[in-house]
């Protein structure tokens, strides 16, 4: 393998597949990029077998072939290497790095030794980048913590033809995002731990291409891929636990409310069960909290409510990260009972939809 | 009126049993004392329940005694403490799903049919509370105690009673190993998943003996994500085990956690008085005539575990029947001193026995005949083989030295001693005479293990015919 590229593009290039690496490097060949000359291009893979990400770049190729490196090194090199463009060649173990007045011979691993892949050629399904990661950015907090629930601890995409949802829950809460794209039906449930490069990814395009192979999918946008293993099994239906048609409905500022959430939480520790208390009466509503030891705190703001006098308890965190998440100026909370599923939408949001568990107090 | 609390306090103590006071008393708080009305918080419901059924004229008197009157008691349980978090409902099972399952419960064993007393009436407590609101009251509710003390009794009641009201309701029993069995059936056969749809789908799951699922690792890690399952979809877990969780070796330390969230309970033996209860129950079950003087007998003599006391009445039964004669306190003295005799019998021919079995093996070895072992013959072989059985005698048996004697028709035990010694000294020096003692050792346990199957008595087969235990 020879080459010439430009230093820009080959540091940019580094930089995105290094990301995927492994970092524990338990199994060394994973802590390495893989670099395949051929035609005109340079195409630059590296994958924990968690997740992997694939990149393409333009250069001169002098003679086709394939190298590794590691990612940790190489991109502290790129980055910091001086001229306009470098030289690349693979020498027995070693891969030389040539530029205007420097010179490196970094070792390598054999190519051999990489994992085998192979990227889908067909991405059959293509969505706007913006919406895909607005909708990670609203659901994916309430995605499940709990190893035991494996199912909930990733967020579900699932496309009816017309519209798609992106999902998460944890059992007490849930948020779902509505994006109205015609695609093909599918459904994935992408491991939390995958979002964060999905989300870099997203930055990088206009639209996202995506295609479902055996037990992975894959991301495209413009010359990069990036796949991330499923999360397999059955998603609980969750459009059963979605209460459309509670009757109580209180509206309020977003962050009038927001803040005096976050006010009465100062009294709790972080370790806290964190219970708040609404009690809704004609045109107001009064948070409270108490704990055991006696402490209590009491906030009452204005709110638009017209009904009997109410009062319904709730996990005060599931509440701050769930009004945080919408964007319009007001939120509606829509209840029934203190001991069924309440409803949260905005009006400036509208393809937002919360439902939060109350807390029995 | 501090004063007056802590007499209160000190005069309740010495009414009670103290692991009575410990766990309904000693974290009593006092309310209020207004007019005539003492008030009292206790830790809970069943705290609060145990009190009000049978404690409340103990608190009446040691309240008369501490504040020199007569005093009305009202006890308030502390409110429910920490909010508890609903579930949205996503995992709720399908009632079409549902198949009939086997729940394994022996209708035998209900509340009714339970004698409380002050050692179990805490547990008892905490179980009627559970069977009363499966899921919400404690959750898991573990009982403990020792052997025979009715914990599988009590949790088979809980069973029993949901049964009974909601016919329903999915309740299994099963003891752990069976668990773990169906889990390594279930592995084998690549089945796992209609294991994991069986136990998560249920609504009650009693495990008994769970101790046993210390260090078994794969049976744990089910174990726990099924536990998880039925706990958060609020579903009711009983687990019994002869000790707490935190005596439980090699548990993870995630499970001992969780069967700690809830409530545990344990089971004392029984007091004389709850012997005496039981006994009357058993006998009026088994349709048994006996006098109060007989049951006050049997209870004084057998003590600890219940399945022995009830044991004991189908064996006088037994025997009364057998030999046609009345139920009296003679026969009770008859049937254990039988039971001593018996035991000493046993013991005598035991020693016979194994003897026996020495010298055979002995002499079968050396090609020497048996009874030349007893005899005063000295020639070369005869001795030395006689030297081995001695050895062997004290190795195995650990006889003393002149009972040895006198099983070999000796009368001095310092022949044995001598012979003992000797041996020990050759096996030292002759690596061949010590592998064949080896040898004989080995043989000579393993016919002992196959002939310590005892001689039963008609009494104790009659019984064994009897009881299901």
């Amino acid at each position: 393998m020879k080459l010439k590229i430009g230093k820009v593009k080959i540091r940019d290039a580094v930089k995105t597949a290094a990301s995927a690496a492994d970092k524990k490097g338990a199994i060394p060949i994973l802590s390495n990029i893989l670099l395949e000359a051929g035609d005109g291009v340079l195409r630059l893979t590296a994958t924990n077998l968690e997740i992997g990400v694939s990149t393409l770049v333009d250069c001169q190729v002098e003679e086709e072939g394939k190298a590794t490196v590691n990612a940790v090194r190489a991109s502290k090199l790129f980055s910091s290497i001086t001229g306009e463009e470098v030289e690349l060649e693979a020498d027995g173990s070693k891969l030389l790095v040539k530029s205007a007045n420097s010179r490196f011979s970094l070792s390598t691993l054999p190519v051999e030794e990489f994992p085998e892949l192979e990227l889908p050629e067909d991405f059959s399904i293509k969505l706007p980048s913006e919406e895909v990661d607005k909708a990670l950015k609203k659901v994916s907090y309430a995605a499940g913590k709990d190893e035991a629930r494996f199912i909930l601890t990733g967020v579900l995409f699932r496309s009816f033809g017309d519209r798609l949802h992106a999902v998460a829950t944890d059992g007490h809460r849930l948020a779902l995002y509505e994006v109205f794209v015609e695609s093909e039906p599918w459904s994935a449930i992408i491991p939390k731990k995958s979002l964060s490069e999905l989300k870099k990814l997203l930055r990088e395009g206009d639209t996202v291409e995506i295609a479902q192979r055996y037990s992975k999918i894959y991301f495209k946008v413009a010359d990069t891929v990036m796949w991330s293993s499923l999360i397999e099994g059955d998603y609980p239906d969750y459009t059963k636990v979605i209460p459309e048609d509670n009757s109580k409905e209180v509206v309020a500022d977003r962050q009038e409310l927001l803040s005096a959430l976050k006010e009465v939480s100062v009294i709790f520790d972080k370790e806290e069960v964190m219970a708040v208390i609404f009690e809704l009466n004609e045109g107001n509503l009064k948070l409270s909290a108490r704990k055991t030891e006696g402490e209590e705190a009491e906030v009452v703001i204005p709110v638009d409510y017209s009904g009997e006098p109410f009062k319904i308890g709730f996990n005060i965190v599931h509440m701050i990260e769930s009004i945080s998440s919408f964007e319009g100026d007001t939120v509606s909370l829509k209840m029934e009972e203190p001991t069924l599923p309440v409803l949260i939408t905005s009006e400036g949001d509208p393809q937002l939809k919360n439902v939060i568990m109350p807390m029995k107090v | 009126m501090d004063k007056g609390w802590s007499s209160f306090l000190k005069s309740v103590k010495r009414r009670v049993k103290p692991t009575l006071f410990k766990m309904a008393f000693k974290d009593m708080e006092l309310v209020s004392l207004q007019g005539e009305k003492l008030t009292l918080k206790v830790k809970d419901k069943v705290v609060k329940d145990l009190i009000l059924k049978n404690h409340l004229k103990t608190l009446k008197e040691a309240a008369k005694e501490a504040y020199k009157r007569e005093l009305q008691i009202e006890v308030v349980a502390k409110e429910e403490k920490a909010p508890k978090q609903l579930e949205l409902g996503l995992f709720k099972t399908e009632s079409r799903e549902r198949k009939e399952i086997e729940s394994n419960l022996n209708p035998k064993y209900t509340f009714e049919s339970f004698v409380v007393g002050a050692s179990n009436q805490f547990a008892h407590a905490a179980a009627r509370a559970v069977a009363e609101n499966p899921g919400k009251a404690y959750n898991p509710l573990f009982i403990y105690g020792g052997v025979g003390l009715g914990k599988t009794h009590l949790m088979q009641a809980i069973g029993n009673y949901i049964k009974e009201k909601d016919p329903s309701k999915r309740v299994i029993y099963i003891t752990t190993e069976t668990f773990m069995n169906q889990l390594i059936e279930a592995l084998k056969s690549d089945n796992i998943a209609s294991f994991r749809e069986k136990y998560r789908s249920i609504d009650v799951l009693l495990i008994d003996d769970i101790q046993f699922i210390g260090g078994k690792e794969r049976t744990q890690i089910e174990f726990f994500h099924t536990f998880n399952a039925l706990y958060d979809s609020g579903k009711q877990v009983v687990l019994t085990s002869d000790r707490p969780p935190k005596d439980i070796p090699t548990l993870t330390e995630r499970l001992r956690s969780r069967f700690e969230w809830g409530l545990i309970a344990d089971i004392q033996p029984p007091d004389f008085e709850t012997r005496v209860a039981i006994l009357k129950r058993k006998a009026e079950i088994e349709k048994i005539e006996v006098s109060d003087s007989v049951i006050k007998l049997i209870a004084t003599i057998i003590k600890s575990n219940i399945r022995q006391l009830e044991g004991a009445l189908i064996k006088l039964k037994a025997k009364a029947t057998l030999e046609g004669k009345p139920i009296t306190e003679k026969l009770v003295r008859e049937l254990f001193l039988e039971e001593e005799k018996t035991k000493e019998k046993r013991e005598k021919a035991l020693k016979e026995v194994s003897v026996k079995i020495i010298k055979e093996t002995v002499c079968s070895q050396f090609g020497v005949e048996v009874e030349l072992l007893d005899s005063p013959i000295r020639k070369k072989k005869v001795a030395l083989a006689r030297q081995i059985a001695m050895y062997l005698t004290k190795k195995i048996g650990n006889y003393p030295y002149t009972q040895i004697a006198s099983f070999f028709n000796r009368d001095d035990h310092t022949t044995v001693i001598h012979a003992v010694k000797k041996v020990e000294e050759l096996l030292k020096k002759d690596e061949k005479l010590s592998s064949l003692v080896e040898e004989i050792e080995l043989k000579v346990r393993e016919s002992l293990e196959n002939s310590s199957k005892l001689i039963h008595t008609n009494v104790d087969n009659y019984v064994d015919n009897y009881v299901d235990n």
